[in-house]
């Protein structure tokens, strides 16, 4: 048995032993995935705070559902639909003071004609990253970080989305050159 | 053309989402165009940074959001953890009474009575034993179903005594007699009914 197929395997029985309502299996599957559920929360709404609420509000909604989590299939893109459905509640209802949001990321983002390389480098980075993030409509951000923060295959992420795979990759492709237009737009380099 | 109308083909091309033949002529032209070419490595790094984990995830007490959760659970009402299964057990009771009270019409043969007719039957048949008129009864307060006038219950049984013929050769011709009680001890619905035809009873 390959690690992917043994990791499956595990998650499989720590969920069997928290569907009959063992909290401990329950835990484990949280530090299994809390990381990459904040991570990516944090990256669709753009806030540590709001970040943290997101994950644990999407253990708590596995924890009511529990019953109706399918066993034989992989938690995780369980959890980013959750996590997707979640942060797109939070920015609906933060949408009239996203303005402002939006001014102090910019305001915050580096000058990176001043230090280019210190740029690309740890918080910095991504709070550059957050900044042009944050310029892309709901969906396309969303597609884009769940394919390459997940690593999910373009019908997967249409699956989490509800669209289709055509209308994914076009919104991938689509956020991927305004990402690239507003670094450039940043840092003054030309297309 | 352009190398700016190209943009969008790299895109879908860093993505693995070109077509063979497209992803082929593209590569040929990332090979002769230097422009194009510093594109998609622009394309790839920003795909680097958006694949890294966040910093704050090296900040974030993790160990306090799980003993958030875990609060937030202990308060959440027990119920919840069961209440599929409750589901459950209920729709198997709701399955059971029904399969219980369901009509088993292939055993009724036609034309036999239903258990409303038979239970007049028995009525009628207990009326045509007891000819003599029955004695005044006191109406009792405990009783569900309140009696019907003595005097009409008489002319009940001589109408079906009249009717019906006594001879054990037209017994299956004798008439049906449905009393049906009402809340009014004084209104007692009658419904005669021609024969009993093909009764077994």
């Amino acid at each position: 048995m390959d690690e992917h197929a043994e990791q499956e395997s595990l998650e499989a029985q720590l969920l069997a032993r928290a569907k009959s309502g063992e909290l401990d299996a329950f835990e484990q599957i949280i530090v299994r995935h809390e990381r990459r559920v904040f991570a990516l929360a944090l990256r669709l709404t753009g806030s540590v705070e709001d970040a943290k609420d997101a994950t644990q509000e999407a253990f708590l909604r596995m924890h009511r559902k529990i019953a109706y989590v399918d066993s034989n299939r992989s938690l995780g893109p369980w959890l980013y639909t959750v996590t997707v459905n979640i942060c797109r509640d939070m920015g609906r209802v933060r949408q009239r003071s996203r303005v402002k949001q939006m001014d102090e990321w910019t305001a915050h983002t580096p000058d990176p004609a001043a230090d280019p390389e210190g740029v690309f480098c740890g918080r910095q980075r991504e709070g550059y990253l957050r900044a042009g993030l944050r310029t892309l409509p709901e969906k396309e951000r969303a597609a884009l970080l769940l394919r390459e923060m997940e690593g999910l295959s373009t019908g997967e992420v249409a699956r989490i989305l509800g669209s289709s795979p055509a209308t994914v990759r076009s919104q991938i492709s689509t956020a991927r050159l305004k990402l690239r237009k507003f670094f450039a737009r940043k840092s003054g380099e030309s297309l | 053309m352009s190398c700016r109308q190209l943009e969008g083909r790299i895109a879908l091309y860093i993505d693995g989402a070109l077509e063979r033949d497209g992803a082929r002529i593209l590569e040929e032209h990332l090979r002769s165009c230097r422009a194009c070419a510093e594109f998609a490595e622009r394309l790839e790094f920003d795909r680097g940074m958006l694949r890294t984990t966040p910093m704050e995830c090296m900040d974030v007490d993790f160990a306090a959001l799980r003993a958030a959760i875990r609060q937030e659970i202990a308060q959440e009402p027990r119920s919840n953890l069961f209440l599929p299964a409750l589901g459950m057990a209920a729709a198997i009771l709701l399955a059971a009474g029904i399969a219980a009270n369901w009509p088993r019409t292939s055993q009724v043969k036609p034309g036999a009575p239903t258990s409303i007719a038979r239970q007049a039957l028995a009525c009628e048949s207990c009326i045509r034993e007891k000819p003599k008129p029955a004695k005044p009864r006191r109406r009792r307060a405990s009783s569900a179903v309140p009696h019907a006038d003595p005097d009409l219950e008489a002319a009940l049984r001589d109408f079906v005594a009249s009717e019906s013929a006594p001879s054990p050769a037209d017994e299956s011709m004798s008439p049906i007699a449905i009393r049906i009680m009402t809340s009014d001890p004084n209104v007692v619905l009658i419904l005669l009914q021609e024969s009993g035809g093909g009764s077994d009873e």
